[in-house]
């Protein structure tokens, strides 16, 4: 399951050196003197909040044992909490940072957003801070922030497939790499086309993944087998090698998602747009 | 019992915390036998410090720094062998002021050097001059200097005697003591069971342990909440795997991995993935995303369909159906 995490912001400016101080942020609503934040791999105290304005802060860099160093503007900050609790972060021997679990300790490293993984069948995923409502297998949107969310009917960007359930404001793993299913949903066209080309086409044409023109509920991914679709298409994914024609399971559970799901090779996709599909 | 130059309570590094001054204070012995008495209780920060004999005047404390809130009494020796980049120039979370904490402390304390056997060290800088950069070097004061209870760790004897397996405090306070006829030695407060560098330093500690037990030194470890030496406690082969030849619950890795749950895709169960984490640095890592230099896009595709520079998807040829 996902889990609800420390509060987060962006670095406005750029950190162009280790020994800037002064800091600017997205806001600094969430902070107060003796916090602890977290950019890249590098641990700030907050010492001070700006006496005017919202984006302002002072820091002290390279705490507890990081380095400081540059970091680019529209870096995530992570916040940490209040002091006096448990420590948020810890620095594991290699230097990376890590935030620590939540109370319950369930997940006790829990790593950075961005964080990459890789489970033993060599599937990949990436941690993101899901915006909404999301359940496992549905397909998302990855920002540049580490936010996801369901994919809409337009988009550019990064794509991923959400590998466990998640509520907003939590934070969860996005699969990018490998085999897995993925719930497909667009009004109009029969799910069990989708391992086969829609067949009102051709089922000579390999599937192409697009963003659907209209939704359904839960939202879903769309396909077409015709190259001459102009749209939102999603590069980097296509149909599992293991898959039947016309292979695509239904799903009835409340607590995942209902709807149909079809079997995916990723290969870190991402959505593009096109207007000059060759009809 | 030998009293310390300063009486009764002592303000700490962290506010609101003072400690009863110890045996040694202010009056430390600059070459060996550093320790007053023949017991050492070595001090860390784990639920086992409860049992450590505070009040017992047969014993001597040392202790990190980083423990020093959690003391009964001020301990009659710290140690600290970092370079002292490590306490000049970072914050330490268990105390926000430790470099000047250091300056003013008066109990003695284990350092690299000596807070006057190495007044001076060398620093190199660049000078430019018409454009031009040269390297210089300087004598500038040393960190130590600025610490007047700074005692020189004898280094070069203990490597003189001893393998130099240190990756640790705890095994450099063994062996020191082991060089000065140390008879007890005991650990209270000391656990290295978690996934940061305490882990590898378990091997180091235990390795120590066991030469002190050789050498004919009696460990003293306390009751309960110690795993050192204990743990597993289970004999190995003859009582390590259960009737299914399975290893039991105590042999088993303790370190949690990031894991996703899940239905299964049927939706009539629950899936449990096991994740190992990539580092960001390793070769197999990628740059973050959309964080590539001059705005470029991230080149995530391996395969399938390509994009021109525009961002446009160059038409596939058809694949047929199964990807």
């Amino acid at each position: 399951m996902a889990r609800s995490f420390l509060n987060r912001t962006t670095l406005d400016v750029a950190l162009s050196d280790a020994k800037t101080l002064d800091l600017t942020v997205g806001s600094n609503a969430n902070m107060s003197v003796g916090r602890y934040i977290v950019v890249d791999d590098e641990i700030m105290l907050v010492t001070a909040l700006a006496a005017s304005g919202t984006t302002g802060i002072t820091v002290q860099r390279g705490q507890m044992g990081t380095l400081a160093r540059s970091h680019a503007a529209g870096q995530s900050i992570t916040i940490g909490n209040a002091p006096g609790g448990e420590p948020d972060f810890k620095v594991l021997a290699s230097g990376e940072v890590v935030l620590m679990g939540d109370p319950g300790g369930s997940l006790p490293f829990y790593r950075r957003l961005g964080q990459r993984a890789r489970d033993g069948q060599g599937n990949e995923y990436v941690m993101c801070d899901f915006t909404g409502t999301t359940y496992s297998r549905q397909p998302v949107q990855i920002n540049s922030d580490y936010t996801a969310a369901p994919v809409g009917t337009t988009g550019r960007g990064q794509f991923g497939v959400a590998a466990e359930e998640a509520t907003s404001d939590q934070w969860g793993w996005v699969q990018i790499y490998g085999r897995c299913f993925v719930q497909l949903g667009m009004s109009g066209v029969s799910p069990s086309d989708a391992a086969n080309g829609p067949t009102t086409l051709s089922t000579s044409q390999g599937t192409i993944f697009i963003l659907a023109t209209s939704q359904t509920t839960p939202i879903g991914i769309g396909w077409t087998s015709d190259p001459s679709t102009n749209g939102y298409w999603i590069v980097g994914m296509t149909v599992a090698s293991d898959a039947s024609p016309g292979d695509v399971s239904a799903v009835t559970s409340a607590a995942s998602h209902t709807g149909s799901q079809i079997a995916v090779f990723l290969n870190y996709p991402r959505i593009v747009y096109t207007d000059n599909a060759p009809s | 019992m030998e009293q310390g130059g300063q009486k009764g309570p002592v303000k700490g590094g962290k506010p609101g915390v003072f400690l009863f001054q110890g045996n040694n204070g202010g009056k430390a012995r600059r070459r060996p036998p550093f320790f007053r008495t023949k017991k050492l209780a070595i001090i860390g920060s784990t639920a086992s410090i409860q049992f450590a004999p505070w009040m017992d005047p047969a014993w001597t404390i040392a202790a990190h720094p980083c423990s020093r809130p959690d003391c009964v009494r001020e301990p009659d020796w710290y140690f600290d062998l970092h370079r002292p980049e490590c306490f000049t120039t970072q914050q330490k979370r268990w105390n926000s002021r430790y470099y000047a904490w250091l300056q003013n402390l008066q109990t003695p304390i284990f350092m690299q050097e000596d807070a006057s056997s190495c007044p001076r060290v060398r620093d190199t800088y660049t000078e430019t001059v018409d454009g031009v950069e040269t390297q210089k070097t300087r004598l500038i004061p040393s960190p130590w200097a600025s610490i007047p209870m700074a005692v020189r760790y004898p280094l070069e004897r203990v490597l003189a005697e001893y393998r130099g397996y240190f990756t640790n405090h705890v095994a450099y306070m063994i062996a020191l003591a082991m060089t000065e006829g140390v008879t007890h030695i005991g650990l209270f407060g000391c656990q290295y069971s978690h996934e940061t560098e305490h882990g590898i330093q378990r091997g180091s500690c235990e390795y120590w342990m066991g030469r002190f037990e050789q050498y004919g030194g009696t460990l003293v470890l306390p009751p309960r909440f110690c795993n050192l030496l204990a743990v597993p406690s289970k004999l190995y082969g003859y009582e390590s795997h259960d009737e299914r030849g399975k290893l039991i619950e105590e042999y088993r890795p303790k370190v949690k991995v990031p894991t996703i749950t899940r239905p299964t895709v049927d939706g009539k169960g629950t899936e449990h993935i096991a994740l190992t984490p990539i580092r960001s640095d390793s070769a197999e890592g990628r740059p973050p995303l959309m964080a590539l230099p001059d705005g470029e896009q991230p080149a995530w595709e391996r395969s399938g369909l390509a994009v021109d520079d525009a961002g446009h998807v160059i038409a596939p040829e058809p694949v047929g159906a199964h990807g």
